[in-house]
């Protein structure tokens, strides 16, 4: 796999779609962020929506030598302070391009007397588990042409602990070796770009869209929720020193920055919001006049910034301040309700784009911390409005409603069944009810 | 009277031609959740069974299926797929080496193509959405090889992520423009 320093810009090449006769939108289809498919992370117990392919059959568990090297990976992933975010964007390269084996390489004959082989291929001169090219300065020790019949510097790709370190790099503004330089923290924004749009920017395969990463999400997602409790942290191989280290957050508070939250809720029940709506009923000025200014894609930190955290039910949640109140009082009754339903994955605030197609942009109640999804594997976003299997316990729901919040699952069309949002503000007054 | 009996039936009349108008126009449109017309779907099928194919026995490359699908993307979209044109290598994931030791073939079934619910499309483009399920097949045998048979990486077995694909068109063709397989509202 060519894996070179450079790094795909996705942002910028959006083709303009006229939507009607006097509105254009620009379809910006590179410039991929997080939804509904969001890492939700939480204190460790939290996983990402699997997305990928091959998601309904079952097929053979992972071999142990997968599950050794993916112990390695998440263990490197945990000492770089990556979380589960990390984690799997590494699973899931790694798994597309060897299956997590050591790989060495008929051209590059040096790699086949590493004493931990594991397997053989042929691809370009691409080696180990990420299928990094000793040319393209993956190694510390050597590079060029020349690095190719450099045994250390091979075996040193054939590492695949190494192999991970190079691959999640480094912090930005430490003093890292080029090699280390060019992994995922140093992709700047890598943790609200989809998993496989991450994959793509570090790897540079071939295929540009990263929809070849895409097809091992849910492989990955597996292996990760199987093996991220039971991998301990890894030293780097190549110890590194200084920088800032990565917010691997997405959005979502870490274990340590819960705070209190102030004021009451009072919000007895969603006053917009009709059931039959698509759930998005606030005016875009209203949205703004209640919450705050939502910023724009390249600036949105007021509006990140002024986000509290609550504890919901031991996930730490950021949410906006007027919501935060409420989001309490929801989860104070779903408690006392002794509800045992398990939360795996939650999350509210985070910018969603508007790219015209999947994520709404200003319109979504999640850009002002305002909305909430709850276990997205099993609460489905449903397109068409049929009704369909999910888990979304009735004491959640009720307890939603009671505190003004909106169900996406009583929505006509579409159903989002992982989707709660807020409506308990009068837009006029800006007060809850 | 026969100046009235005239008024009546020149308002019927135009009661007919706007209804008429309405109707046709809503007709001639695609709508959201609608059936794509027959071309568009063809090209629709076309791309995803082609991203499909990419790492089976049958491509000659990893990146064989780009060639197959140039005359149905965007330049645009096209430059963003396949940005490493120039590479003196290719790239090739595992299971490409894997279906190419074994012989193994994909087969996809892309089912239900419909324009995106919430999107609306117009008359030269919108988002399309699919089922898609596929089958390994073993191209000596013809046999479909059952998930448990193939190894954890493989992924191209059973009920995929539906594909959502950004269709355009363009000098009367329709081009896909964009996949955003995999994200959802």
């Amino acid at each position: 796999m060519l894996a070179t320093a450079s790094v795909i810009v996705y942002a910028s090449a959006g083709s303009a779609l006229a939507l009607s006769d006097n509105q254009t939108k620009v379809f910006d289809s590179g410039s991929y962020f997080y939804d509904t498919d969001v890492n939700y992370s939480a204190c460790g117990e939290a996983s990402a929506l699997t997305t990928g392919g091959g998601s309904g059959a079952s097929t053979q568990p992972p071999s142990a030598i997968t599950i050794k090297n993916a112990k390695i990976v998440i263990g490197i992933a945990k000492t770089d302070n990556l979380g589960k975010q990390g984690a799997l964007i590494g699973l899931m390269t790694s798994l597309t391009e060897s299956s997590i084996t050591i790989l060495g390489n008929t051209k590059v004959p040096v790699s086949l007397s590493y004493p931990g082989i594991e397997g053989t291929g042929s691809n370009g001169d691409s080696v180990g588990i990420f299928q990094q090219q000793p040319q393209y300065t993956w190694s510390t020790i050597a590079t060029g042409p020349e690095a190719l019949t450099n045994q250390a510097a091979v075996w040193q790709l054939m590492n695949p602990a190494y192999a991970a370190e190079a691959f999640f790099g480094s912090p930005p503004g430490s003093n890292a070796p080029a090699a280390l330089s060019k992994g995922l923290q140093n992709i700047s924004g890598w943790q609200t770009m989809q998993p496989w749009v991450a994959a793509q920017a570090v790897q540079s395969s071939g295929t540009g869209d990263g929809s070849n990463y895409r097809q091992m999400l849910s492989r990955a997602q597996s292996l990760l929720d199987q093996n991220w409790d039971l991998s301990d942290s890894v030293p780097l191989p190549v110890p590194i020193s200084g920088g800032t280290a990565s917010d691997s957050s997405g959005g979502v508070a870490s274990c340590t920055d819960v705070s209190s939250v102030n004021g009451s809720c009072d919000a007895t029940q969603p006053l917009y919001g009709s059931i039959n709506g698509s759930g998005n009923e606030y005016s875009l000025q209203q949205l703004a006049a209640i919450f705050g200014d939502p910023g724009t894609a390249a600036d949105h930190s007021t509006m990140e910034n002024k986000q509290v955290t609550v504890n919901f039910l031991g996930n730490p949640l950021k949410v906006n301040p007027l919501v935060a109140p409420c989001l309490q009082a929801v989860a104070n009754q779903i408690k006392q309700s002794g509800s045992n339903y398990k939360i795996t994955s939650m999350a509210c605030y985070r910018f969603d784009s508007d790219n015209g197609t999947s994520n709404i942009g200003l319109k979504s109640y999640h850009t002002y911390g305002a909305a909430c999804d709850i276990n997205p594997p099993t609460n489905p976003f449903v397109e068409s409005g049929a009704p369909t299997a999910h888990d979304m316990p009735d004491e959640y729901v009720q307890a939603f409603h009671d505190h003004g919040f909106t169900w996406g699952g009583n929505w006509h069309q579409p159903k989002d069944y992982m989707h709660f949002e807020f409506n308990g503000i009068v837009p006029s007054n800006g007060k809850a009810a | 009277m026969n100046r009235r009996r005239t008024i009546l039936i020149a308002i019927v009349l135009l009661m007919v031609v706007v209804i008429s108008v309405v109707s046709f126009s809503r007709r001639g449109g695609p709508e959201a959740g609608g059936m794509l017309p027959g071309d568009a779907l063809a090209v629709a099928r076309q791309y995803v069974q082609a991203q499909q194919d990419s790492i089976g026995a049958d491509q000659n490359t990893p990146t064989s299926w780009f060639d197959k699908v140039r005359p149905i993307t965007t330049a645009a979209w096209f430059t963003k797929l396949h940005p490493q044109a120039a590479s003196p290598t290719g790239s090739a994931p595992y299971n490409y080496f894997f279906a190419h030791q074994k012989n193994y073939v994909v087969k996809s079934e892309i089912s239900n193509c419909v324009w995106d619910s919430i999107n609306k499309p117009t008359s030269i483009g919108g988002l399309v959405d699919c089922s898609l399920s596929d089958k390994t097949i073993d191209r000596s045998s013809g046999k479909s090889i059952t998930a448990m048979d193939l190894p954890f990486s493989w992924t191209a077995v059973g009920k995929q992520a539906p594909p959502r694909l950004l269709l355009v068109k363009q000098d009367g063709s329709w081009l896909v423009d964009g996949d955003l397989t995999g994200q959802a509202q």
